[in-house]
């Protein structure tokens, strides 16, 4: 059984009367230990997506069909009270902003020993641990600092207690919501490091949400391009960036700003085409507008999933000529 | 900043608000129609006595130097004599002051007591029937005059069942109608401001992660919600407290309540010139000291005062 399936989720969000689809029959699927990162663009519904995971969605937003099965439970239907034992035990989130993922009115040790007092452990040893988690997310002097209140802390140190609240109870997901987009250049990059120890060391699955496909590449086993609400390609990190088959993964590659990962040894050529909007087509491909390699099929009706060795992708471009080789 | 120079700071602020209060009253008193000796002595007393009580009280002399001679002797805390009866100024007062701190205590204890729950609950309710409940009776709170809601509390308690005495302070149970009264107009705020930070807070990230982390439901709406949206609600309760002297000013009135409230009230009317200015100097002072008490509070709900600006 897979740690994480998520099965056809569709989604939308209701803006006064009107509805706004974010998530299009969704699949993804996570294995243990496994490291999935989501990329795409603002509006492509990949955080809508990570916060469905936790049942934490906004309040305005309408599950419309599917499941997420999480260790066979399913999610959508689960209660409040299941989903209490799968939040931080079984999933556990590490969000985009430090600053504001913190309580401001209580110490960073409090605010990591209280998650650990409410699953079990008693005062004196939940602090211990609480220490220890401090430690082993790199924060010098840990005694001292579990006193320390978060506004005394820099952005990189606040993601690193996150951190450490996010791994407290072992848990078997962590789902990173771009967790190193606040920061600056030189702290994403231990950040990252920092996580790609933490889930090796544990065998945490993550599940890595990012607009940032280098930060994606960095760390990752496996890379899901998402685009106006649809999956668009999927496949093995190395793969998907040395020989993207989606026309928008090849946009994605050639227009993100390289920053410093480990990407940038990789030129990619990709013709494009600069358009505004985020793809919120209502029929067809949500990629017809900006793709330089669409045809008259691909602005009414919406490619379907198809795999392709390792590679799962919906474009009918693609598809086609997938088609093409076989014969 | 240090917590001398903050309390320093403060404390010369509470001087001069006070100064201020104590020469503005002077001035308003003043230019009330009204002439005290005349009031005392008797609309139909000899002009000689009427000069003697002015002379007795100083009453002849040109304003300013009045004014020299007032602020001379606050310095002193000596808040004169009353015309009216003769006595010392804060002995009366000072008689008086516990009927309204009991009074003001038990409206703001009832306002808190009710209020914060019930915003709090209409915001985690929102939009349901209580929430719509909860939000009517704030808004009816806040448009109801103080003196018609206490009538009307005394007309249903007191005068048709009976249960309730109409006035005075000589029972156990005398206390209820007035502090009722006076609570509603500080409750009404205080139930909007929590509903209202209570949503705000509820979106916050950190209550996100604090679900996301595993704890239960009740230990994030207890200790991270209720504290984060008390801080603005603090500011309101501080506001409130002068909402609270001016109702008690109303209600001590309606309702008979001995306090420094009715005694100003009565004072006005009898040209009470040291009176009313004792009291209302007291008043202020009063005031004060209490938002002074007020902001110290924020330093104990919020570390980022306590501790300062870090990184």
């Amino acid at each position: 059984m897979r740690l994480l399936e998520i099965e056809d989720l569709s989604a939308s969000y209701l803006i006064g009367k009107r509805k706004e689809k974010v998530l299009k029959k969704v699949n993804l699927s996570i294995n243990r230990g496994e490291r999935v990162a989501i990329v795409g663009e603002s509006g492509s519904g990949k955080s809508t997506l990570a916060s469905i995971l936790l049942r934490l969605e906004p309040e305005n937003l309408l599950i419309e069909g599917g499941k997420v099965l999480f260790e066979g439970i399913d999610l959508i239907s689960a209660g409040e009270e299941e989903l209490e034992k799968v939040r931080g035990r079984g999933i556990s989130v590490i969000l985009q902003n430090p600053s504001s993922s913190l309580d401001p009115l209580y110490t960073v040790g409090e605010q990591i020993s209280e998650a650990l007092r409410e699953n079990g452990y008693g005062k004196d040893e939940a602090k211990r641990e609480a220490v220890e988690l401090l430690r082993s997310v790199g924060i010098p002097n840990p005694e001292k600092r579990y006193n320390s209140y978060p506004h005394q802390l820099s952005g990189g140190q606040k993601q690193r207690v996150a951190i450490a609240i996010a791994i407290a109870l072992r848990p078997k997901l962590i789902v990173a919501d771009e967790p190193t987009s606040a920061l600056d250049v030189s702290t994403q990059t231990q950040i990252i490091e920092l996580l790609n120890g933490l889930t090796r060391e544990y065998r945490t699955s993550l599940l890595l949400i990012t607009h940032d496909i280098g930060v994606a590449y960095d760390a990752s086993d496996r890379i899901v391009v998402m685009y106006g609400g649809m999956v668009m390609e999927e496949g093995k990190t190395e793969e998907v960036v040395r020989e993207p088959i989606h026309p928008y993964t090849s946009y994605l590659l050639s227009s993100i700003p390289l920053g410093n990962s480990g990407i940038k040894s990789l030129k990619m050529e990709a013709s494009r085409r600069i358009l505004q909007g985020n793809g919120s087509f209502a029929e067809g491909c949500p990629f017809y507008n900006k793709c330089p390699l669409s045809s008259e099929r691909c602005s009414k009706e919406a490619p379907r999933r198809i795999l392709v060795g390792n590679r799962a992708i919906s474009c009918w471009k693609a598809e086609a000529e997938v088609v093409r080789n076989v014969q | 900043m240090g917590a001398i120079s903050f309390f320093t700071k403060r404390l010369i602020g509470i001087a001069i608000v006070v100064l201020s209060v104590s020469i503005f009253m002077f001035i308003l008193l003043r230019s009330i129609p009204g002439d005290p000796a005349r009031l005392l002595a008797g609309f139909d007393a000899p002009p000689e006595v009427v000069q003697q009580i002015r002379e007795r009280y100083g009453l002849n002399d040109p304003l300013p130097l009045q004014l020299a001679k007032y602020l001379e002797n606050l310095l002193t805390f000596n808040l004169g004599t009353s015309v009216r009866t003769d006595t010392p100024v804060l002995n009366e007062v000072m008689s008086r002051l516990p009927y309204t701190l009991y009074l003001s205590l038990a409206s703001l204890a009832i306002a808190i007591a009710v209020g914060i729950p019930l915003g709090a609950y209409a915001a985690l309710k929102k939009d349901s029937i209580m929430d719509y409940v909860a939000t009517g009776l704030t808004s009816i709170g806040t448009a109801m005059p103080t003196f018609w809601l206490g009538l009307m509390l005394i007309l249903f308690f007191a005068v048709q069942l009976k249960c309730l005495p109409a006035g005075g302070a000589e029972s156990a149970s005398s206390i209820i109608l007035p502090a009722l009264t006076l609570s509603l107009p500080v409750m009404a705020p205080i139930t909007k401001t929590t509903r209202f930070t209570f949503l705000e807070v509820l979106r916050e990230d950190f209550v996100k992660l604090a679900k996301a982390k595993g704890l239960r439901k009740k230990t994030v709406i207890f200790k991270h919600v209720l504290r984060n949206a008390m801080i603005p609600v603090l500011t309101v309760v501080g506001l409130q407290m002068g909402n609270l002297m001016r109702g008690a000013v109303i209600t001590e009135t309606v309702f008979a309540w001995p306090g420094v409230g009715r005694l100003v009230v009565d004072s006005i009317f009898a040209r009470d010139y040291p009176m009313v200015q004792g009291a209302i100097f007291i008043l202020a002072l009063i005031y004060a000291f209490i938002n002074l008490a007020v902001d110290s509070l924020y330093a104990a709900v919020d570390p980022r005062i306590r501790l300062g600006g870090g990184a």
